[in-house]
């Protein structure tokens, strides 16, 4: 009988074995949990700040706290699920600082709420017209998510962009369940008001 | 036909997400087979929802990974925020070893000025009974801390500890217990500073240690252990880790994290009060740990109010008077009552420095007259 076992590639390290490597001091380890990560904890700071660099600045800032912090870190809790937290707090301060935390913002498809457009990535292999509509159609999304309150737009994030289950989510935000559920509806049904040119009379 | 209200949409919402509960999800799915306004709600809710998941996935910048990879040495990894733990904990581990008018013990002379070598403890004097003028709240706490906004509990625990206070006295036992974030900041921002501080104090909770704390009476089988933080930011990161073994010797961190300070949002709060088993056999080793990112480590000078230990009373003893409970008989009596502070620590100068007070133990049985006034 063929074993298998010796042409297995090894096993990749879990989060909490990085983690408990890095509270070690063991950089490489952080790195790995970074290159992990990434590209989740980007996207939801570029879906709550609506700028490719700020985004960019958050992650960094959101690495770097979260190496700090790995103590505060509890085992028992999913890394990602506490990573995702101190993702949505550092977009919160950034918004603080921009001044833009305005619960009752109404949606504006005109703009981010600091005037920037949004700037998804072109994908290079649709074809060029199809390419533009198709820019053009996720942009009027993106913008249209970027105008919601930013409680709103957090919870909307968090489940329709990254997929998390209600209640990940509000372990994430520290709020009930209920909460959740009645935020994530409020955001889609702003977004249905805005985005109902597009998507046509039945929205 | 029920009217389509906000609440009905949402619930709508919840069963787009598979997240409604039976056996209401399956009353919704029947009305939506039957009511056409109700399954047009349904389904722009869903055009919406498969709008936002329509979106191309973001991938991070390259460059992220090497920015942070570059930082990371400029971050201090500190996994404890060990610069505010170590001012801390290396304050009330001095407190704890000093006796009135020692000399303070080298380990902590040591993390503050530099210097090498250990174990002070065992030349120390023993002359726990001589007279103790106590470092008061008027002696020492700065009058904006005196009448906090709030509790007030503050000016209250310095009423206590102003006639129960042992272990640390006046300027010498100001300059003794005190270290500053800074000094200790540039010891421990490596692992090698870090390991030779915890064996450091490893070593100091050896035999000599137990001299000392042998000569006190257990007070209680636990304690309770507070710090008062005044504009902490609330912080989701905040969190209690009781028993962290980092070191033999931690028995207990508080592990507070800090966001940012935000000035509208800065608030007066009491956080993180937990419970720390005392050694069976006397006081035993509290190191408490007040754990922050370090880049806000020096802000928890500002913020730090309190530490204190807290106990139920020791049994009372057949001979003990009040001088041995502590001041008069209503002090005495109110000793008695549970959860009677036993000591605390006190921010008395920016940015850091930590005093710490003990209450008086009970006088050792001595063959000696003169040694005890």
């Amino acid at each position: 009988m063929e074993r298998r076992s010796s042409s297995n590639p090894p096993a990749e390290p879990g989060d909490a074995e990085l983690v408990a490597r890095a509270r070690k001091g063991d950089r490489a380890a952080f790195d790995g949990l970074v290159a992990r990560h990434q590209d989740r904890v980007f996207t939801m700071a570029y879906r709550m700040l609506g700028h490719r660099e700020e985004a960019l600045d958050a992650c960094q800032e959101v690495f770097l706290a979260a190496y700090r912090s790995l103590g505060a870190f509890e085992e028992k809790a999913r890394f990602t699920t506490w990573l995702y937290r101190v993702t949505v707090n550092r977009c919160r301060d950034e918004l603080r600082k921009r001044g833009f935390v305005k619960h009752t913002r109404p949606a504006s498809l005109d703009a981010t709420p600091d005037g920037t457009a949004l700037e998804p990535p072109a994908d290079p292999s649709a074809d060029p017209a199809r390419a533009a509509e198709s820019r053009e159609r996720d942009e009027h999304v993106a913008r249209a998510i970027a105008a919601l309150p930013e409680e709103s737009r957090a919870v909307l994030v968090l489940r329709d962009v990254q997929g998390l289950a209600y209640d990940e989510i509000a372990a994430v935000l520290a709020v009930p369940v209920g909460t959740v559920r009645s935020r994530l509806f409020r955001a889609r049904a702003q977004l249905r008001g805005a985005l109902a040119p597009m998507l046509g009379r039945s929205a | 036909m029920n009217p389509i209200d906000d609440a009905l949409r949402e619930e709508l919402s919840a069963l787009l997400d598979g997240a409604l509960e039976e056996p209401r999800a399956s009353e919704l799915r029947a009305r939506l087979a039957r009511e056409p306004e109700l399954s047009a709600e349904y389904e722009a809710l869903e055009a919406v929802v498969r709008a936002v998941r329509a979106l191309p996935p973001e991938r991070a910048p390259a460059e992220l990974r090497a920015a942070v990879r570059e930082r990371l040495p400029r971050s201090r990894i500190v996994p404890m925020g060990l610069v505010a733990v170590a001012a801390l904990a290396a304050a009330l581990l001095v407190a704890v070893l000093l006796r009135p008018g020692e000399e303070a013990p080298v380990g902590g002379r040591e993390l503050a000025s530099g210097g090498a070598g250990r174990g002070a403890g065992t030349d120390a004097p023993k002359d726990a009974d001589r007279p103790r003028t106590g470092v008061g709240p008027n002696s020492a706490v700065p009058p904006d801390l005196r009448a906090p906004v709030g509790t007030g509990r503050v000016a209250d625990d310095v009423a206590e500890e102003s006639e129960h206070s042992v272990g640390l006295e006046g300027k010498a036992a100001e300059q003794q217990a005190s270290l500053r974030v800074e000094e200790v900041r540039d010891r421990l921002d490596t692992p090698e500073a870090r390991k030779a501080y915890f064996a450091r104090l490893r070593a100091l909770s050896g035999e000599e240690v137990r001299a000392h704390l042998g000569r006190f009476d257990p007070p209680a089988a636990k304690a309770e252990v507070s710090a008062r933080m005044r504009g902490a930011a609330p912080s989701p990161l905040e969190a209690v880790v009781p028993g962290v073994d980092e070191a033999q010797e931690i028995r207990q961190i508080l592990l507070i994290a800090f966001p940012p300070p935000s000035k509208e949002e800065v608030v007066r709060r009491d956080v993180e009060t937990t419970s720390v088993e005392l050694a069976p056999e006397g006081w035993g080793r509290l190191d408490l740990h007040v754990a922050a990112a370090t880049d806000w480590a020096p802000h928890i000078g500002a913020w730090l109010q309190t530490v204190s230990v807290a106990a139920p009373p020791a049994p009372p003893k057949p001979d003990a008077g009040p001088a041995a409970g502590g001041g008069t008989p209503a002090e005495a009596a109110k000793a008695k009552e549970p959860g009677v502070r036993l000591g605390s620590a006190k921010r008395t100068v920016p940015p850091l420095e930590i005093r710490i007070l003990f209450p008086a133990p009970p006088p050792p049985p001595s063959t000696d007259p003169s040694g005890g006034r």
